[in-house]
């Protein structure tokens, strides 16, 4: 690969670790290159933090924890077991690495601040235990003469090649998180932030994806324990206690969240503050928590917010073989079948019967319309059919495979893309990156899933509001990009859930027509909208829907004939209407 | 065998604190219902009900007056916390709010430490002696404290289903902004809910501190063990996490008596890794929107 165009892609990691860089040819002092070896210590966790808490949204307080496990496990394996520390690194990370997945299982499995509570809750077991087992773990007097890391044969202690030891680990690490932040994982982590039903209407298995991306942050959090204690040589009890966790995250929201080097930034500046109030050591608390709560309150995105964020995906020429109107491809064209059947869909809330008992069957190819006045459990059959919603009974199958099980992102890789009645889109995405994040849950290179999001950006005509993020573009550019979004998972069967709602004629007219060529490309359509201009003259079938229950499914000129139909739209004596 | 017949003991000695650790989750539970943001503050609110007392019967105030005094200063805490929590920008999401109350736990923390150092402290409220019956003595502390506790939980539920204002802010949790359209002000009600975790809070940390001491330090702990009190019972269920508490408070006399005591502070975390893996809506709570699918 050409070097010149790799630097530019990492242009930022590259940046940060020249700046730092400079510390050790600006002083020989050991105390000022002490002060900053625990700076890029504080570096390496606030980036795999900011992995967590700015890109996927999922609070933790108690990372200083992380470090503690890693910090001990070299400690111990070095002084008692007599390794190496270089062999005591990894062990360590995989200790916390084994301990927060531990901890994400039953915590990220909800959706909501659970993991915050635990991981606040966790560093207290492990002081507990730390100081239970003082035997062998030296509680509150702590570890002492832990072996420098060795190099040659000599244990490392000029602080400066330390220093340079350690920028060589952030360099590593901020290029890893650099890559994941502007690779289709980062939009996937950006989704979860945002909107967790979206991200698995999207086919992203959301807790899998938030348990691995703690558990990195844990292992790196790990790394940079290991590497205090061989320098220091002394861990205690205490020394990596909530005051410090807390301090992280201060930090990490001080430069910005969401932004690699927001973090860094963050870190630096206030890496400092410990030093500078000296004199005021008690006041820290009240100082840090005060500056939290003003950031939060005034300036949410932090130092980074200075500047806008650059995307790494811009659209391209669609590719080989992936023409606008080719959209969406399917691998192989289904010959005839039920792409989508639904039989006996039972769904009741309460005492409230939302659905009572739902057949319908979808061939590749057919557009079938679900109508009924509001209430009549239109919206609920959508969310059954999508996996947004579990139904108390009744099965679903995608493509022949039984989803009644399955979560919303399996059914999504089966071959169901849906919009949603109000677009959602992933605000701090661009349009592109929102419909590359359709692409993103299938198995497919980078490159090949940014050219289809770009032939799904040209046939929707939306390429001049590809750069823009989804509160800059109007309305039926944001019904657009959710269809678009829902086309480039190439879906074989797609929902749409009033998708001509707010729509002006003549952009219900070109949402008709593009409904058709869908059709005529073999997908299959399940269509709810109250738009009749919109319905009638697109469905190959209509089904009504009135409290609950199915009362018509057949082409349409026969179920406007229909007088039970009528009845549930007019009301009593509209036969005679 | 003989380990058994201390069970009841055991059992009796975790009844107080269980209540205590009920009163504070019942608090998480009003703030979350009304605006679904976990108040990580409220551990403070606790250790400022206690210290607070201590302070104020040192000027030789009667209980009578300083303790309604102390719970006053956690509502003004609460008023304060949500007054702040009302300066975020528009569209916000729950985890500003979140870390706004972080950040204002870390704050409370530290000013504690500088108004009353960092030595346990304590006052005289219960009167010495126990009752003994079924071979266990429980102290009079214990049984002032469940009475107090019984008595605030029918307060709560006065408040709550025989109020006007306790029905708009039920109302508001179910859905604010159909509230809204009826001429509720879900804000206002946002910051009852603040008060009333606060006032909850504030008599908890009364409760606890003469039998088991205060510290700034036990904020944060007391706060993760309300929290688990209110998962075990419900995070939408005040009621439920009076129950969940004092089953909490159960388990962990036992498991102290039993297992050992250093390790006091980690059963709690157990427990609610436990109740999370297990049973996420607790006990008495729903099922949590969502969750998962």
């Amino acid at each position: 690969m050409n070097v010149g165009l790799m630097m530019e892609r990492q242009r930022v990691p590259l940046a940060i670790a020249g700046a730092l860089a400079i510390v050790p040819l600006l002083t020989r002092d050991d105390y000022t290159l002490g002060v900053w070896t625990f700076i890029l210590l504080n570096v390496l966790v606030v980036v795999g933090l900011d992995l967590l808490l700015g890109y996927a949204g999922q609070l933790s307080l108690g990372h200083g924890a992380f470090v503690a496990v890693g910090a001990y496990v070299s400690a111990l394996l070095t002084t008692k077991a007599g390794w190496s520390g270089w062999g005591a690194m990894p062990v360590g990370m995989l200790a916390a690495a084994v301990l927060a997945g531990v901890i994400a299982v039953p915590t990220l499995r909800l959706r909501g601040y659970y993991l915050a509570m635990a991981t606040l809750g966790f560093p207290i077991l492990f002081d507990a235990v730390i100081r239970v087992g003082s035997s062998w773990s030296g509680g509150s007097s702590g570890v002492t003469a832990i072996p420098g890391l060795m190099v040659k044969g000599v244990p490392l202690r000029d602080p400066a090649m330390y220093y340079w030891l350690v920028l060589g680990v952030v360099t590593i690490v901020l290029l890893l998180a650099w890559n994941i932040a502007n690779s289709r994982l980062g939009l996937k982590l950006r989704a979860i932030h945002a909107d967790e039903t979206a991200a698995l209407a999207r086919g992203i298995p959301v807790v899998r994806v938030k348990v691995m991306v703690f558990v990195l942050s844990a292992a790196i959090a790990a790394l940079s324990g290991s590497l205090y204690v061989h320098n220091v040589q002394f861990v205690a009890a205490g020394t990596f206690g909530l005051q410090y966790s807390l301090m992280l995250v201060v930090m990490l929201v001080a430069g910005g969240m969401g932004r690699i080097w927001g973090g860094v930034a963050g870190v630096v500046v206030l890496g400092w503050l410990p030093e500078l109030l000296r004199g005021f050591a008690t006041w820290q608390p009240v100082i840090f928590g005060s500056l939290l709560v003003a950031i939060m309150l005034f300036s949410p995105s932090g130092l980074a917010g200075l500047a806008r964020r650059r995307t790494a995906f811009l659209p391209g020429k669609a590719r080989s073989g992936m023409t606008a109107e080719a959209v969406p491809v399917h691998p192989q064209p289904l010959a005839g079948g039920d792409v989508l059947r639904v039989s006996d869909l039972r769904k009741r809330f309460g005492g409230v019967t939302a659905l009572s008992g739902l057949n319908f069957a979808v061939q590749a190819g057919q557009i079938q319309s679900i109508i009924g006045p509001n209430g009549a459990g239109k919206s609920t059959a959508l969310a059954l059919i999508s996996g947004a919603l579990l139904s108390d009974a009744g099965t679903i199958s995608i493509n022949g495979l039984p989803c009644a099980e399955l979560t919303a992102d399996r059914r999504a890789l089966a071959g169901l893309g849906r919009t949603f009645q109000h677009a959602r889109l992933i605000p701090t995405l661009t349009v592109f990156e929102n419909i590359v994040l359709g692409a993103s849950s299938r198995a497919m290179p980078r490159l090949r899933s940014e050219a289809l999001a770009t032939a799904v950006l040209d046939r929707l005509d939306l390429r001049d509001a590809a750069q823009r993020f989804p509160d800059e573009i109007n309305h039926y550019q944001r019904r657009l990009t959710e269809i678009g979004i829902a086309l480039a998972l190439e879906p074989r069967v797609l929902l749409l859930d009033e998708p001509g709602a707010g729509l002006s004629a003549s952009e219900t007219d070109v949402l008709g027509q593009l409904l058709r060529e869908l059709r005529s490309s073999g997908t299959a359509i399940v269509l709810v909208d109250h738009i009749m201009a919109l319905v009638i003259p697109l469905s190959d079938r209509m089904l009504v829907l009135d409290g609950g229950v199915q009362i018509a499914d057949a082409r349409p000129a026969e179920v406007l004939a229909d007088a039970r139909v009528r009845t549930a739209y007019l009301g009593q004596g509209a036969e005679h209407a | 065998m003989e380990w058994l017949v201390s069970v009841p003991q055991f059992l009796a000695g975790g009844l107080a604190i269980g209540a205590v650790y009920g009163l504070i989750g019942a608090g998480f539970s009003l703030v979350y219902n009304t605006s679904r943001v976990i108040n990580f503050a409220q551990g403070q609110v606790v250790v400022y009900g206690g210290l607070a007392t201590v302070s104020l019967m040192g000027f030789a105030l009667p209980a009578v007056v300083a303790l309604p005094l102390a719970v006053a200063v956690c509502m003004l805490l609460g008023a304060a916390l949500q007054s702040l929590l009302s300066l975020a920008r528009k569209g916000h999401t729950e985890l500003t709010s979140i870390m706004v109350t972080i950040g204002a736990g870390i704050a409370l923390q530290g000013l504690a430490h500088q108004i009353w150092g960092t030595d346990y402290q304590t006052f005289q409220l219960y009167p010495e002696g126990a009752v003994r019956a079924l071979g266990t003595s429980i102290n009079y502390a214990t049984l002032t404290i469940l009475a107090v506790t019984l008595v605030m939980c029918f307060v709560l539920w006065f408040f709550l289903y025989r109020t006007l204002v306790g029905k708009a802010m039920r109302a508001c949790a179910g859905d604010p902004r159909v509230a809204q359209t009826v001429g509720i002000r879900p804000g206002r009600m946002v910051l009852g809910a603040y008060v009333a975790s606060a006032a909850l809070g504030g008599l908890a940390g009364i409760l606890v501190t003469p039998s088991l001491m205060m510290s700034a330090e036990f904020g944060v702990l007391l706060g993760i063990k309300g929290f688990t009190a209110a998962i075990v019972g419900g995070l939408t269920n005040p009621f439920g996490a009076v129950v969940g508490g004092i089953l909490l408070g159960l388990l962990e006399g036992l498991c102290v008596g039993l297992i050992s005591s250093d390790l006091q502070d980690a059963y709690a975390f157990i427990a609610l890794m436990a109740v999370l893996l297990l049973r996420p809506q607790g006990l008495f709570g729903r099922v949590p929107p969502g969750s998962s699918r």
